[in-house]
């Protein structure tokens, strides 16, 4: 019953946060994400990054191409560069036909940033607190979280869905300031899933479009887990930790 | 303070206008002016290559070459068919974009930059539908299940002017007016919000409200506007085929002009009390005024109304038609 009056008053207070109505916000996605996507049409430096990796097919980060001096552990633990949903969720909130196959891919991904994860984690295994199915140990990954959290009871699993995403709206932040400067970022939430982010205001001293190859793959990953590329290292670094930023206060309130 | 900086030029079949106010007059403040205006007007260029109906090559006419295979298309086109879906779904088709064929066949079909008729090979099916397009976010393709023409002309224009107006937006004190679709940010000349009149849909000489708007967009959509002879004018009702009759014009007011001209194009097919629920469910303003002259506000739309009403002597920054 407890869990009841806090699921009322949690639902009751989210509207409150820069929530929007759906065409409202999948407008205002289309918009930044088209405009974030178009840098490249307005910017040289673009241009000569496509030159300098040739085909445009792959971005260049993938490891063994002139990448990754700072590895994106994909790995738990110090990863502490990635906000992401668990899967389970993820995938509920996806209406669309996509390929179910590619979404199992993206479980790997999933790795909890250390100030996030507490909060999170807590935020999904809370509903299911009834007879406590995972003695809360405290290192349960988010994916094996949402899961414990699924089969006790339907209830549980339905409340456990709308927690743990995001919660909608337009969030804007900066990252951690480098020796070079910052960006800040727009990331926007539908559904409870990131559809758009895009570079807001670029305070690094070389363009930002220097990293225009990362900004789609926040949407794509659903997360901030998008690698980083050579030479842009610190704009790389930037951008990542202003999509965390962002996604931080898009985390639903915790009870 | 430099003065108003008007630049005009035409696109998507209409004049636009860039409107930029009272910003500095320093070299480096005029040519990032400078620079910003060129960027806005090659927004107009960009979303016309890729949306336009009329021009063989554009991305979008190329892709109803292709049935029942998942075409790789770019961002631009792929939100853009997203956003117009979802619009389509959230009005039980009262909004369809897959109307090409249909708005072709009516004879809609002269291109606006060559002035050409085009009439593209796609059959015409009247039982074609938003239903009949699928996307794949992760792949980022889409795929008609069967032969049609999309039509984005109603938020093609709001996108373009959105994107214009991101790329003003740091100058502050801006407006890009694209015949009918609005985006106002900051103030104007004498540094208050902008006075948008709408105009009478039948007395085009007159106004029937003027509104104070600041980082906003309105469009207005109308019967009067492209006709393709009496009764036959460019917002067709895609259930029935036939232009929609209810309303002679619907103003919406959103934060993005992609999602006013949704709004205002769905709400003249959907008639007054459809259209303005689609706006109280939507969180939009807008004013609707039926072909037998009846107003329809949203509760909100006192809000936006310029203290005074319609001035007498002062003329509007804009005029909406």
């Amino acid at each position: 019953m407890g869990d009841e009056a806090t699921a009322d008053k949690r639902s009751a207070n989210s509207p409150g946060r820069g929530l929007k109505t759906g065409l409202t916000a999948l407008g205002t996605a289309a918009v930044v994400g088209i405009y974030g996507a178009g840098y490249a049409l307005t910017e040289d430096a673009a241009r000569q990054l496509e030159e300098r990796f040739g085909d445009g097919s792959e971005p260049p980060v993938s490891p063994g191409y002139a990448v990754s001096s700072e590895p994106v552990a994909p790995d738990s633990g110090t990863a502490a560069t990635s906000v992401a949903v668990p899967a389970d969720t993820q995938k509920a909130s996806t209406p669309d036909p996509a390929p179910s196959g590619a979404e199992a891919a993206s479980a790997p991904e999933v790795v909890q940033p250390a100030p996030v994860s507490a909060q999170a984690t807590a935020a999904v295994a809370s509903p299911a607190s009834s007879p406590t199915p995972a003695p809360s140990s405290q290192a349960a990954a988010p994916s094996t979280a949402a899961n414990a959290a699924t089969p006790p009871a339907s209830e549980a699993a339905a409340e456990a869905a709308p927690v743990s995403r995001f919660a909608d709206g337009t969030y804007t932040a900066w990252g951690e300031r480098t020796r070079h400067g910052d960006i800040q970022v727009i990331v926007v939430i539908t559904d409870g899933r990131i559809v758009s982010a895009a570079v807001q205001s670029c305070g690094m001293r070389w363009p930002c479009s220097d990293i225009n190859r990362l900004i789609p793959r926040v949407a794509q990953r659903q997360s901030t887990d998008v690698g980083i590329i050579s030479g842009a290292t610190q704009s790389s670094d930037a951008f990542q930790s202003a999509v965390r930023a962002a996604l931080i206060q898009a985390l639903p309130p915790a009870s | 303070m430099s003065e108003t900086c008007l630049h005009t030029f035409a696109a998507m079949g209409t004049v636009v206008s860039l409107t930029v106010n009272g910003w500095g007059a320093g070299a480096d403040q005029l040519q990032e002016r400078e620079a910003r205006v060129r960027a806005a007007i090659s927004w107009f260029r960009a979303v016309e290559n890729v949306c336009s109906r009329f021009d063989p090559a554009s991305e979008l006419s190329r892709l109803s070459d292709r049935v029942s295979v998942p075409v790789p298309v770019s961002s631009m086109l792929f939100q853009l068919v997203e956003f117009a879906l979802a619009l389509a779904r959230g009005t039980d088709g009262a909004f369809d974009p897959t109307i090409g064929k249909r708005m072709e066949a009516r004879g809609f079909n002269r291109s606006h930059r060559t002035g050409e008729t085009v009439i593209t090979e796609v059959p015409v099916d009247e039982s074609v539908s938003f239903r009949d397009v699928y996307l794949d976010p992760r792949e980022q393709t889409i795929t008609l299940s069967r032969p049609l023409l999309l039509d984005l002309g109603a938020v093609a224009k709001g996108l373009a002017v959105d994107l214009a107006a991101r790329e003003l937006s740091p100058l502050e004190n801006y407006a890009v007016d694209a015949g009918g679709d609005l985006y106002l940010g900051g103030s104007n000349a004498t540094g208050e919000p902008w006075l948008v009149g709408i105009r009478d849909p039948r007395e085009h000489d007159g106004l029937v409200e003027c509104l104070r708007l600041s980082n906003a967009a309105i469009c207005t959509s109308g019967d009067y506007e492209r006709s393709a002879g009496p009764g036959r004018h460019h917002v067709i009702d895609p259930r029935s085929g036939l232009s929609a009759s209810l309303i002679a014009s619907a103003s919406v007011i959103a934060e993005s002009a992609l999602v006013a001209d949704g709004l205002a194009t769905a709400a003249m097919v959907l008639g007054p009390d459809g259209g303005l629920e689609l706006l109280r469910r939507e969180n939009a303003d807008g004013l609707l005024i039926t072909t037998d002259l009846q107003r329809y506000a949203s509760p909100g739309m006192v809000r936006h109304l310029a203290i005074g009403g319609v001035p007498v002597t002062t003329p509007p920054d804009f005029s909406l038609a």
